[in-house]
């Protein structure tokens, strides 16, 4: 009798135990983890030429893009000169869009450049690239999607300019500190675009849905070329509002609010 | 030093009903009995008497009315003890005014910790009086106390099975209806003794709706339901070896918390052990226990009840705590000194997690206790000496060292958002004390006590993410290179006994040093819709905190008994600004007639206004004082060999609205309120 009770109170205290197993907690999955895919591919009279973009889709801001140029063995090109050049086609019109020239990168036998596609596909309005390879041109046609949040804007600026501000976006955002950087442009005309350097710009992350911040951002800074480099801190998971104050060198407010939208 | 100690001595003389009939309620308490005498006279000083004292004083016509009260009624009625009340459940206890991690609260000497962030479950709210065998308090780190703290702690014993009772079944059975709020509890224990082995269960269920305020005013969302178990095996492997098993199970739902902007939809804790003892019988080493444990808390807040009006976003806050440690320690005597010594390990984690929906938009999600994971080894020495026959000096050493981190990448993650550089912390705590007690002829006594106490930053202090105070409506968030928080405290009492009258007087005063307050951050903007600001956990050089206590007991005439209870702290930080959450004067008078059978007894609990508050700093408001009055009757009958008790009381019986200091938003108490109980112990 003493024993059954004996087991009894084990077998309970067991049962118990077993089933105080703590949840997982899983972390908000990412966007996309980086895979270089294929756009398209056209031929010269010497060489094949292969765009690739970092996703399979292209999206309206900054996107890297690469150029794989290879001879007719197969091989992969790395003294050819290689240059693209992004091109909308509009029923009355055409425009470019700012890019980055591309560069031959030894690490993945690529040139490597940028576009910040200013628009969308639509139905008459067809982006393409123009690669010149050694003085041949071709060109790729590319569809352009538009990004669910709003990660470029493009906002006529104090001086009458027309200025795009564009995120570079990252692979995936995490909770917590993260590294964060823009692109900034003036519109120079339809085919003219550049870069802009030398800009102060103040950062306000928001989140609209509760109208808070975040602490301990780090404003981005001009890094050359086009580029702003900071840090921005998400303290949650959910909808997020950069707010972006451009001003140029000698203080003037170009740009009150270039706002960009993130969710993760 | 504790309350009253020397008056421990004279335990015929003395009680304090209330809590010490927790110990002889039920029959299977017999044996019980008989031991925490032993214990009693082994370290009187830092007890607290009426945990242990009132065995021979049973008054029938409580009983077991005491064990439907829950366990904040009765811990609200110890001197030095105020609790902080956000709603009809869950009081959190406050030691002098220390609160949270400055006091060390623990279950039959397991560590737990409460899983939600806004302080709603206090571990008192997962044990009840059917549960207990008595609660031992300690307001200085020594004494009682196993674990480094700067202001003392709460050890609610549990009581078990005990092998060899007079009878093979025993139990109660028991019932009791208030009419404010409809409030029911419904309470069972039963108990199968053998000579070698014995198990015994206890339950209570609970349920209650919206109370009423004095005059007529329902304070909404104040209910709650919860129910409790307890089950406690004992097998003896010889006489003097014995193995253990006790587990509790604590499950409360849908529970209001009307001075907080959420309820809760569950609270469940599940707590178990497995302990050896050995007691050899005429040798030095007097006992020697070793017990392993494991609980779980499983909390969710929950506003999906509140108007809508009260919830601009819905979200979801659950939190989680599980602690697993262990502990050996063992008692022995030597010449004139009675020694223990022990050593502790536990490791608990805490995660606190929130979603919150908008309308129209993505949700959100963050933790809001980033998974902190603490590691706590401790050893802890104490002596008793006795000096001759009236003196005893008992020195006393506790070594923690404690060790918090980040366990998930998720939680480092988001504590990037504040900090740069290593998370985790290492502190070596120590705490030592020196008690003395001095008997002195025709009934006199002093006691002193002098100790340096010391604890590491909490879990919510280094590494909170934007919790949400209340009380000063700020945001917190942690700070992990807060230093840690130490006290010297002192204590001075007297006491007189004679036949009729007892009476006993004590001073303390606590000096800290790296006192930890929260301090206005600028620049960061609330996390809560609605809230004044971020705070983030700052060390302040220092703060003082003193007062009293003071306890009369008087016979007047034979079945007549007169008992009053006053308590005051005072403190303030470097600034000289008025501390939180302190207590200022209360008083418990009591009256009490018994004749055979019957007993009854009327009593004013009064507390003072507090004015020593600083709003600007602290986010206090000054409070009214208060006094209130109860009556209670009560009978036992005897059906055969089984008793049964009815119990009726009238607590606030002039409906007064009236709240206490350390009420969260000052929502008002219940107003008048008749309850009725009845049990049978068998």
């Amino acid at each position: 009798m003493r024993k059954i009770f004996a087991l009894v109170c084990v077998a309970i205290a067991l049962c118990t135990y077993t089933s105080c197993t703590s949840k997982k907690n899983d972390p908000k999955p990412g966007i996309e983890t980086p895979a270089k895919s294929q756009l398209g591919t056209a031929n010269t009279t010497d060489h094949t030429i292969t765009l690739y973009a970092d996703t399979p889709l292209l999206f309206t801001g900054y996107n890297k893009l690469y150029v794989k140029v290879q001879d007719a063995t197969g091989a992969v090109s790395s003294t050819a000169n290689v240059s693209i050049h992004p091109l909308m086609e509009m029923s009355s019109m055409s425009h470019s869009a700012p890019y980055e020239q591309v560069s031959y990168d030894a690490a993945t036998g690529l040139y490597s450049g940028a576009a910040v596609f200013i628009m969308p596909t639509a139905d008459d309005d067809a982006w393409k690239m123009e690669v010149t390879v050694n003085g041949q041109k071709v060109a790729i046609p590319l569809t352009v999607g538009t990004f669910p949040t709003k990660v470029i804007s493009i906002s006529m600026g104090s001086d009458n300019a027309t200025y795009i501000v564009s995120l570079l976006r990252p692979a995936a955002w995490k909770v917590g500190m993260n590294d964060v950087a823009f692109t900034v442009h003036k519109i120079t005309d339809m085919m003219n675009f550049s870069a802009q350097d030398n800009l102060t710009i103040e950062m306000t992350p928001e989140m609209p849905s509760m109208g808070h911040g975040s602490p301990n951002n780090i404003n981005p800074v001009s890094s050359g070329n086009g580029h702003y480099k900071g840090k921005v801190n998400y303290t949650m998971t959910g909808d997020w509002r950069l707010h972006l104050k451009v001003s140029d060198a000698s203080g003037t407010v170009l740009l009150q609010d270039a706002f960009i939208d993130i969710l993760f | 030093m504790s309350v009253m100690p020397p008056v421990v001595h004279n335990k015929k003389h003395m009680r304090i009903p209330l809590y010490a009939l927790l110990l002889c309620s039920v029959p299977i308490m017999v044996h019980a009995q008989s031991e925490t005498d032993s214990v009693h006279h082994s370290y009187t000083l830092s007890t607290v008497n009426y945990t242990i004292l009132g065995q021979r004083h049973q008054k029938n016509y409580t009983r077991s009315r005491e064990l439907q009260q829950s366990t904040d009624r009765l811990l609200e009625r110890i001197p030095g003890v105020t609790m902080i009340r956000r709603g009809n459940f869950a009081m959190e206890p406050t030691l002098r005014g220390l609160s949270a991690a400055q006091i060390n609260m623990t279950i039959d000497g397991m560590q737990l910790f409460g899983a939600c962030t806004d302080r709603m479950d206090p571990i008192s709210s997962y044990v009840e009086p059917n549960n207990m065998e008595r609660i031992q308090l300690a307001f200085s780190p020594d004494g009682e106390q196993h674990n480094a703290s700067v202001g003392g702690g709460l050890d609610f014993r549990l009581r078990q099975a005990r092998t060899g009772a007079k009878t093979v079944w025993s139990g109660l059975v028991g019932a009791g209806y208030e009419t404010n709020a409809s409030a029911t509890q419904t309470i069972a224990a039963l108990q199968y003794s053998r000579s070698r082995f014995a198990i015994s269960a206890n339950g209570v269920w609970r349920r209650a709706g919206n109370y009423t305020a004095g005059k007529g005013q329902e304070i909404a969302f104040s209910q709650y339901n919860k129910w409790n178990l307890g089950l406690s095996a004992v097998y003896l492997l010889k006489p003097n070896q014995q193995l253990r098993a006790d587990y509790l199970q604590d499950e409360g739902y849908n529970i209001g918390y009307p001075a907080l902007t959420m309820d809760v939809s569950f609270a469940k804790a599940k707590i178990g052990s497995a302990s050896y003892i050995y007691t050899p019988a005429g040798r030095k080493l007097k006992s020697w226990e070793s017990k392993v444990y494991y609980n779980y808390i499983d909390h969710a807040m929950d506003d999906t009840k509140r108007p809508a009006w009260q919830v601009p976003i819905h979200m979801d806050m659950p939190g989680t705590s599980q602690t697993m440690g262990l502990y050996s320690r063992a008692k022995w005597y030597y010449t004139n000194h009675f020694l223990e010594g022990q050593f502790t390990a536990y490791s608990n984690r805490l995660h606190a997690e929130m979603t919150m929906y908008p309308k129209n938009a993505a949700e959100m999600f963050m933790l809001t206790l980033p998974d902190v994971q603490r590691t706590v080894y401790g050893i802890d020495l104490k002596d008793k000496i006795y000096l001759g026959r009236n003196w005893t000096l008992s020195p006393s050493l506790t070594v923690n060292y404690v060790q918090s981190s980040i366990y998930t990448v998720l939680g480092k993650e988001t504590l990037s958002s504040l900090f740069t550089g290593s998370l985790d912390r290492k502190n070596l705590i120590w705490n030592a004390g020196l008690n003395a007690e001095k008997h002195f002829n025709g009934g006199w006594a002093l006691f002193g006590q002098l100790s340096r106490g010391a604890r590491s930053a909490s879990a919510q202090e280094l590494y909170a993410f934007y919790l949400f105070n209340r009380m000063d409506n700020f945001d917190y968030i942690g700070n992990k290179d807060l230093k840690q928080e130490t006290s010297v405290n002192a204590s001075l009492g007297m006491s007189y006994h004679s036949q009729k009258l007892h009476i006993q007087p004590q001073l303390f005063v606590y000096r800290f040093s790296n006192y930890i307050v929260g301090q206005r951050k600028q620049g960061y903007s609330t996390m809560t819709i609605g809230a004044s600001g971020v705070k983030q956990y700052i060390n302040i050089p220092d703060a003082l905190l003193y007062g009293g206590e003071l306890y009369v007991t008087y016979r007047p005439w034979d079945k007549w008994y007169i008992q009053s209870t006053n308590s005051i702290s005072i403190g303030q930080d470097n600034a000289g600004n008025a501390l939180p959450l302190i207590p200022p004067f209360k008083s418990i008078n009591r009256i009490e007639y018994t004749p055979s059978k019957y007993g009854f007894y009327a009593e004013s609990i009064s507390q003072s206004r507090q004015d020593r508050v600083s709003t600007a700093v602290y986010g206090e408001r000054a409070s009214m004082g208060f006094t209130i009055f109860n009556v209670g009757a009560g009978r036992n009958f005897m059906i055969g060999k089984n008793t049964l008790n009815v119990h009726a009381a009238v607590y606030n019986i002039l409906d007064k609205q009236y709240y206490e200091h350390l009420d969260i938003l000052k929502l008002y108490r219940p107003g008048r309120n008749v309850a009725l109980n009845l049990s049978l112990t068998f």
